[in-house]
């Protein structure tokens, strides 16, 4: 009989931690289903956008083509400290889910963006591997050398996944673009 | 063999209910949109008349082989259909998403490791070894798939992928049942036939009624029609396309590699 217990605690400790899971991942698709405009904007995190544009600037022109000029000028200490180190590379992470919100709710409107949208979820996750990146190599004592490739890559990254937003929104010509322009 | 009066009427529903349920895939055209759903509710109907037949003229042996050939059977397109669901909300532009297809990989690996290791943990209280089978056959199976409906909803949420209605209230339908099952089949492994034949039939009932009662959820919904979605102006699909291109050539070289060339 004590297998038998044992066995029914661990399914039960199992059959609560699925619904649990299940339900706060339902609950929160549910929210985002849900959420209006300015409900969206108000997770966006405070970020220095003229600093990141300067980041980005230096890899990259407007359009998101190589910069004419080569190679990048900025030094790594300027870049780390214009981008506020690892955690302000990590609130950039954090935005990008926003972004992707603000990409759904395009969605609700014309279902046929989605491929605007699957390419703005692809450039979030391309950010977020860098920052895993830079999280490793925390871990291992090399962030310093490898900050600068990554966090800038990833800041060009984030400005045009802004840029390609509101752009997005001009062209559809939705409501909000002042408050998003302020917001970005 | 004998059936009582309520199996038998369960299993009249059930089989009333999944005809029901065939024919408004069919009349409703969502069919061609859930191939293997619709294939696996027609093999319901005909899992029912086969086991009903079995059971009335064959012997309890025929009855144990014909019960768990089409349960492998019925498993098996279980898996497909997570694998069309899984194709529906993670491919909507007609291909895996980079990365997707290689995390839910991840997460089918992980799910039969932790349902193996779930049905082993099982010791059935039976006097047979046939039906120490079929309880941890259906336990794995029930396990397994609840963990993967669970795992894809974790999945589309974090990545920002959002599920048509149709597709995510069959999901999310059977996996309520799937979870209501492991924890009736926990129940009738444990306790089922230790505490005599009456409280496993109590709780094989429980998980009928739960079945009827997705069976119905699942009509009703797929008879109504999904919201309609807006038509994209030819201008705006112009410009989106665009954008796209241009993100995707900056995006190359970004990437390390498009940066060394």
């Amino acid at each position: 009989m004590t297998r038998q217990y044992i066995f029914l605690l661990v399914v039960a400790i199992f059959a609560v931690a699925l619904v649990s899971t299940a339900l706060y991942y339902l609950l929160r698709a549910r929210r985002a289903s849900q959420s209006t405009w300015a409900g969206i904007l108000a997770r966006l995190a405070p970020v220095d956008n003229h600093n990141i544009a300067i980041v980005a600037l230096d890899l990259i022109d407007e359009e998101g083509h190589p910069r004419i000029g080569g190679i990048p000028e900025l030094e790594p200490g300027e870049i780390w400290d214009l981008l506020g180190g690892l955690n302000g590379l990590q609130t950039l992470g954090a935005n990008c889910d926003v972004l992707i919100d603000l990409a759904a709710y395009v969605q609700l409107w014309y279902p046929e963006a989605l491929v605007v949208a699957e390419q703005l979820r692809l450039n979030a996750r391309e950010i977020k591997w860098h920052i895993e990146r830079l999280q490793g190599a925390s871990q291992t004592g090399n962030l310093k050398s490898s900050f600068p490739d990554y966090a800038q890559r990833a800041a060009a990254t984030y400005y045009l996944m802004t840029r390609h937003l509101l752009d997005l929104y001009e062209s559809a010509n939705l409501p909000g673009l002042t408050d998003l322009h302020a917001a970005l | 063999m004998h059936m009582a009066a309520l199996d038998i009427f369960f299993w009249v529903a059930g089989f009333l209910g999944n005809g029901v349920l065939l024919l408004v895939l069919w009349k409703r055209h969502r069919a061609h949109r859930f191939p293997i759903f619709t294939t696996m509710i027609a093999f319901y109907v005909c899992r029912s008349i086969a086991l009903f037949f079995t059971h009335r003229y064959g012997s309890r042996h025929d009855y144990f082989y014909a019960y768990w050939t089409l349960a492998i059977v019925d498993v098996a397109l279980q898996l497909l259909f997570l694998y069309e669901a899984a194709w529906q909300v993670f491919c909507p532009s007609g291909r895996w998403a980079p990365g997707i297809r290689r995390i839910f990989l991840w997460i089918v690996a992980v799910s039969v490791v932790l349902a193996s290791g779930l049905a082993w943990l099982a010791n059935p209280e039976t006097e047979t070894f046939r039906r120490a089978v079929v309880i941890r056959g259906n336990f794995f199976s029930s396990v397994l798939i609840a963990e993967l409906f669970v795992g894809m909803i974790v999945l589309s949420v974090t990545t920002g992928l959002p599920w048509r209605t149709h597709v995510a209230r069959i999901v999310q339908g059977w996996g309520v049942c799937a979870i209501v099952g492991i924890l009736i089949e926990a129940l009738q492994s444990s306790f089922g036939h230790f505490r005599g034949k009456d409280s496993f039939q109590f709780l094989s009932h429980i998980q009928i009624g739960t079945n009827l009662a997705n069976q119905i959820f699942w009509i009703v919904t797929l008879a109504r029609d999904a919201p309609e979605p807006r038509a994209l102006p030819e201008r705006l699909r112009r410009q989106l396309l665009h954008l796209n291109d241009r993100t995707a050539l900056a995006l190359d070289y970004l990437r390390p590699r498009g940066r060394a060339q």
